[in-house]
């Protein structure tokens, strides 16, 4: 699975951040090549791009807030630490003090060792350990950790070789497009003393030559006020730069539009990124480290699956978020992780969810997926929820999805598990697979709701009041009503389809028998008949609740029939873990 | 070795030239001259100029001319004493080992030398580290080297032998004073 690392292109291979912004910790062995997060909205797919931007920053002028630090809390440290893999073109060897590599197990930087039988030990990847520490006076403290734990400075100068272009959310960022230190387009046009030659351009215009006339005088009586005071004299104007303000970042890219020079950074931002991420691959022999959040801003789908080819084919490390479907489908080749409502990072792997992806790819952008087995409980439990939770599902960022059956949910939870991703999940009991449902049980804890034995209606219908069974019947659009009479008198070999002839022939078996026509099950005496008569039987369950609204009016029912109540401590455990994953307080009882 | 012999040796395209010649030969000096000359054209890598004595060390310091700060002067002792205290762990040492290696008495800094060898042979991946941050790296007075320092000279030498990790070309230069 693992891909190989690179030997030209800088690799973050462990990222940690803990304490930045809405992150308290997180640790990610991103891939070399493109990385794709997913995960719903305020998961912290940007903080992460963020904590990559801050620790790899080509600037020392990077000001932090009280909100950088995680709850605010600026008493404690915020540490973004990144042990990555730095070959030769970028730059490790070129700095101040010696930066000497760990060797990286695939989990840990260890120092090497020094194996019994002598002769080198081939395979072993060097790398080194930076960080970026935000400090309680709200400083940054850029820092390498050399093998023996000592701690060396990660100056700026080091940062900028490493190299980052970001295509950020900031529609208003094109500094990739100036000659700002460390840019793009400083990287690749890489004139040092540029800056110096048009410093001293500027400084031989003569300003004071374009001054109006009365201007001009005003300028000669301050001459003679510096004289009369022994201050220097001779006075005059011309461009000069001051601190922080060089005069590379006022030399911006621009392109020809209508026989006019316009700076590119007057472009849509799709223009914007795509030239800036042009320029950084066209500096050669250089992989910045990439991160592009939400590429989809400002780019038609044509140019979204362009970027993506681009991104894919780059040497250099990715990162990159998206909500764009179309995105995700042009990278078929991208390591796709997830980052799930309690701050966990997995992986997906492509090809167990690709199928899920394309039928309702918003299973993956929110903030927390229920899988639920089928149609039937996608509607019961989206009409349960909308009842316990204050705000509507959706809103609340919870997304139900159709698992399309008991063996396709179950491969689903099995890949978004391996992930170690935070997912509900709501299905049967067929008494099937137990040793793995019980490895899914242990993973979600709460959020695995499984039926102690049987299906939805078995478990629903059996509650119903016994003396309002014929109001559970009746179908509220008042198309189904008839139908579902008709699958009842069919099972009793009765021509009578009215409710009290039904009732009556059924006697105790009257529930079972409802239950056996809305989940389709095969009478026992049918189980020789033709292929055709068991098929009708089968389809009996498409009169009752085996749809989404289906599922809904079951619920409904339940509610208003007075099923729940018995429900309570079978349901309730669960709707508490969804509320809890969503950051609210538990409810004590349903009360709907 | 005459002097012009010396001078040309020393700017072929030979990956290791050994300059022998008895004493007061001038053998520091074009060592100096040569450093000096490479070194605007090897930034930003640098040159590791290793010594036996820091006596040897402040010659070249007088002689060598670098405003950009690219040649570094060392005795191959403290080299070797600065990669056992980055990598004492791996070494089984505690972390100051130059006080361990005193402690150690008159076989310390072997013992240590001969550690560092170990690792070095071991783990190519630091001299690789080393040479790619010093592409060129004289040795003075190489004959006065212990076994364990000669090891130490040709793990760097071995880690620019092999080009692909590495696009710049790299030398080493051993000067071996004849007994004369």
């Amino acid at each position: 699975m693992s891909r190989s690392i690179s030997a030209d292109a800088a690799t973050i291979l462990r990222l940690t951040i803990t304490r930045f912004r809405g992150i308290e910790s997180l640790t990610w062995y991103p891939e070399p090549g493109l990385n794709i997060i997913l995960g719903g909205g305020d998961a912290g797919k940007t903080t992460i791009l963020d904590a990559i931007g801050l620790l790899l920053s080509p600037t020392n002028s990077t000001i932090l807030s009280e909100s950088d630090y995680w709850c605010r809390q600026i008493d404690t440290d915020f540490v973004i630490e990144a042990v990555i893999s730095l070959p030769a073109g970028t730059g490790v060897s070129e700095q101040n003090k010696m930066s000497w590599p760990w060797e990286w197990d695939g989990k840990e930087p260890q120092p090497p060792t020094i194996a019994s039988d002598p002769g080198p030990v081939s395979g072993r990847v060097p790398v080194y350990r930076v960080r970026v520490r935000g400090t309680s006076e709200f400083d940054l403290s850029y820092e390498l950790v050399q093998p023996d734990d000592n701690i060396g400075p990660f100056p700026v100068g080091f940062r900028r070789s490493i190299g980052l272009v970001r295509l950020g959310g900031d529609d208003r960022n094109d500094r990739d497009l100036r000659l700002v230190h460390g840019s793009a387009l400083d990287r690749l046009l890489s004139d040092k003393s540029l800056r110096a030659r048009l410093g001293q351009q500027f400084a031989s215009e003569d300003v004071k030559e374009r001054l109006s006339e009365s201007a001009k005088d005003t300028l000669n009586k301050l001459n003679d006020a510096f004289q009369e005071k022994a201050l220097p004299s001779s006075l005059g104007l011309s461009v000069t730069g001051s601190q922080g303000l060089s005069i590379g970042a006022l030399v911006g890219l621009t392109a020809v539009k209508r026989e006019v020079p316009l700076p590119l950074s007057s472009w849509g931002t799709g223009t914007r990124r795509l030239a800036a991420l042009t320029i950084a691959s066209s500096t050669q022999g250089e992989y910045p480290i990439t991160i592009v959040d939400e590429i989809e801003r400002g780019l038609e789908p044509y140019r979204q699956r362009s970027l993506i080819a681009a991104l894919t084919t780059s040497k250099s490390q990715v990162f990159l978020t998206t909500h764009s479907a179309t995105a995700l489908s042009t990278a078929s080749s991208a390591s796709l992780w997830y980052l799930d409502v309690s701050g966990q990072i997995g992986r997906l792997p492509n090809a167990k969810i690709a199928r899920h992806q394309a039928r309702d790819p918003e299973t993956f952008l929110a903030r927390l997926t229920i899988v639920a087995e089928g149609a039937a409980e996608v509607g019961f439990l989206s009409a349960l929820l909308e009842r316990t939770l204050e705000q509507s599902p959706k809103d609340c960022g919870l997304w139900i999805t159709d698992g399309h059956g008991h063996e396709a949910t179950l491969n689903l939870l099995e890949a978004l598990a391996e992930g170690g991703l935070k997912f509900g999940c709501f299905v049967d009991n067929e008494g099937l697979h137990s040793s793995r449902w019980s490895k899914i049980g242990t993973k979600l804890k709460g959020l695995l709701h499984r039926w102690q034995t049987g299906c939805l209606e078995e478990n629903i219908i059996p509650l119903v009041d016994p003396t309002r069974l014929e109001e559970f019947i009746t179908d509220p659009r008042g198309e189904e009503t008839g139908e579902r009479l008709r699958t009842l008198a069919i099972r009793l070999d009765s021509s009578d389809k009215d409710f009290a002839t039904i009732r009556e022939r059924a006697g105790d078996r009257m529930i079972q028998l409802i239950i056996e026509a809305a989940t389709g099950t095969l009478p026992d005496d049918k189980k020789n008949a033709d292929e055709a008569v068991k098929k009708a039987f089968r389809k009996h369950k498409e009169r009752w609740f085996k749809s989404r609204s289906g599922g809904r009016e079951l619920a409904e029912k339940a509610i208003s029939l007075n099923a729940l109540p018995n429900l309570q401590s079978q349901i309730l455990p669960f709707i508490n873990a969804v509320r809890t994953a969503l950051g609210l307080p538990e409810l004590p009882s349903l009360s709907l | 070795m005459s002097d012009s012999l010396v001078f040309a040796a020393l700017r072929s395209d030979r990956r290791l030239v050994v300059i022998e010649a008895p004493a007061g030969c001038g053998k520091t000096f074009q060592a100096a001259e040569f450093a000096c000359e490479r070194a605007s054209s090897i930034a930003p890598s640098r040159i590791l100029i290793l010594t036996h004595t820091h006596a040897a060390c402040n010659v070249f310091a007088a002689r060598i001319r670098d405003p950009r700060g690219r040649v570094e002067i060392r005795t191959i002792d403290s080299l070797i004493s600065e990669i056992a205290t980055v990598y004492h762990l791996s070494l089984g040492l505690p972390p100051d080992p130059v006080s361990w290696a005193r402690r150690m008495g008159s076989t310390g800094f072997n013992t240590l030398a001969s550690k560092v060898a170990a690792l070095l042979a071991c783990n190519p991946m630091i001299a690789t580290a080393l040479v790619q941050r010093y592409p060129l790296v004289i040795c003075d007075e190489h004959q006065d080297s212990s076994a364990e320092q000669h090891a130490i000279a040709i793990a760097l030498y071995d880690a620019g032998g092999t080009p692909s990790n590495f696009w710049r070309s790299y030398a080493t230069y051993i000067y071996h004073e004849e007994l004369c």
